[in-house]
């Protein structure tokens, strides 16, 4: 029994990284650790359309989000390390407000869905061996918001070529999503249940072999698999349909109550996802790099995705680049989706979402680092002993549009932070 | 629709005629190109974040290294 505890002991420990591994016990020679590394983020993210499926398909669609978040690495020693990220996601959203407002007066109630937030964090764990070229990665995620709690656990493998001019990394990862059914206020009637499930599992599947091509090109191609299975319709989006005749459980709709006539959305409870990615990286001149992204996208809603992006970095100084690019998307409409009252009430599966709609769209920005050499600034804390170096600073700006309207701003500032082992 | 379909099928052979051309084997201190971090293949946490909103507003997620499923966000 009480091997048992020593070995269970040990064991956590290992994963802990509180016992050094074999082979860094093996290895007599003085080692240099990494660096720890932290990157503080901000994000700003705004949109607005017309679109809303909150209100069937029509409506605003306005959102601010203000999102700081923070990713950590530590080095436990030459071969371990963990590593954390957290945030929060603080929006406020005009669309969710009108999950009470089915009639869309300008002077309703702001309801307590106008804004809400999110937590989020990922605990994750990577052991190396450098003898066979190989390393192993774990996590566990969780987030929360007033009406999804979520949790997931992933695991990765990765083994690099003998002459590590090649990579191949395969990585799985489960999502469970509980949610609170939030109906459309006209729907809230005596608790019925218009959806057959509250809980949503999503698995995902993703391989990447990646190569370095020759001094100045790499490349790589990444395949995921996803599985969803659950609740994937949204309980607080509301359809309208131009032949209204019966009700969510058949029975006859009372023709005089148009603006009543909503049904909460339905999907089918299983969609899978194929997208295939390429990725293009080559140092085109010393102050010039090309990076290019193709991905094509299929799922089984008959979503058929081709998305291309190019970035141009440009190196202006030693410690400054300038990141403009450009992003081009195109899909084909799911088969559920149809506009505002124009869906037929015979159909089993129906959404307004226009994120499912057919449409093309764009989005352009610009990127700012700025990393000296000796970093931003530097000091050496009384705390810890060691140096601390602001390394870098990233200033990011994108323009998005869609065709069907809707426009969004991303703002973004990075702060990468070391210190020094 | 065949158009569509001849469009891809070109873009998807281009990509694969740009991979495998000219590779050669690389030595370690060899890669000063390489070992730039804008030559990573995977994508930096600023993307990372547009990434993440960009696969609430379009149907389609994935392949990028970024968000696959899960969560919620659908605001």
């Amino acid at each position: 029994m009480r091997m048992q505890l020593k070995l269970i002991l040990f064991v956590a420990c290992i994963f802990l990284g509180l016992v050094p591994s074999a082979q860094i016990l093996s290895d007599t020679s003085k080692v240099h650790l990494e660096d720890v590394s932290i990157d503080f983020l901000f994000n700003y993210y705004e949109q607005d359309g017309i679109h809303s499926p909150v209100t069937g398909g029509l409506g605003t669609e306005k959102l601010n989000n203000i999102a700081p978040s923070v990713i950590v690495n530590i080095p436990i020693d030459t071969l371990r390390s963990i590593s954390y990220s957290g945030g929060v996601d603080y929006y406020s959203s005009a669309s969710s407000d009108n999950i009470n407002n089915p009639y869309l007066q300008a002077d309703h109630i702001s309801s307590a869905s106008a804004s809400d937030f999110r937590v989020y964090s990922k605990l994750g764990f990577k052991q190396k061996n450098k003898k066979k070229k190989t390393a192993y990665t774990g996590d566990l995620g969780m987030s929360f918001e007033f009406d999804v709690a979520s949790v997931s656990v992933g695991g990765g493998f990765s083994k690099i070529s003998k002459d590590e001019n090649k990579e191949f990394s395969l990585k799985g990862a489960y999502f469970f999503d509980n949610w609170k059914l939030i109906y459309p206020i006209e729907h809230r009637n005596g608790g019925l249940d218009y959806l057959a499930t509250d809980k949503r599992h999503s698995f995902n599947l993703s391989m990447v072999e990646s190569w370095v091509m020759n001094k100045k090109m790499n490349a790589s191609i990444n395949v995921d698999l996803v599985f969803q299975q659950g609740l994937l319709s949204t309980p607080f989006h509301r359809v309208y349909f131009s032949d209204y005749d019966m009700d969510q459980f058949g029975n006859q709709a009372d023709p005089t109550a148009s603006l009543l006539n909503s049904r909460v959305e339905q999907l089918p409870d299983f969609r899978f996802k194929v997208p295939v990615g390429f990725r293009y990286n080559f140092y085109l001149a010393d102050f010039l790099l090309v990076k290019a992204y193709y991905r094509f996208y299929y799922d089984t809603w008959n979503v058929i995705g081709n998305t291309a992006q190019i970035e141009l970095p440009f190196i202006l100084t030693k410690f400054l680049r300038v990141y403009p690019f450009y992003r081009y998307h195109h899909q084909s409409s799911a088969k559920y989706f149809a506009p505002f009252a124009t869906h037929q009430s015979s159909a089993t599966y129906f959404t307004s979402d226009y994120d499912l709609s057919g449409f093309d769209s764009h989005r352009f920005g610009v990127g700012l680092k700025i990393a000296p050499l000796f970093g931003v600034f530097n000091f050496k804390s009384k705390a810890n002993n060691r140096a601390n170096v602001l390394k870098s600073i990233d200033l990011r700006y994108s323009h998005y549009r869609r065709s069907d309207g809707l426009v969004a701003n991303f703002y973004s500032i990075g702060l990468n932070y070391v210190i020094k082992r | 629709m065949t158009s569509m379909k001849q469009q891809i099928r070109f873009i998807f052979f281009g990509l694969l005629l740009l991979l495998f051309n000219a590779c050669t084997s690389v030595k370690g201190y060899q890669k000063m190109y390489i070992n730039d971090p804008d030559m990573q293949l995977s994508l930096t946490p600023l993307e990372n974040f547009e990434n993440g909103f960009q696969s609430y507003r379009e149907g389609v997620s994935g392949a990028s290294g970024g968000k696959t499923g899960g969560g919620c966000g659908c605001n």
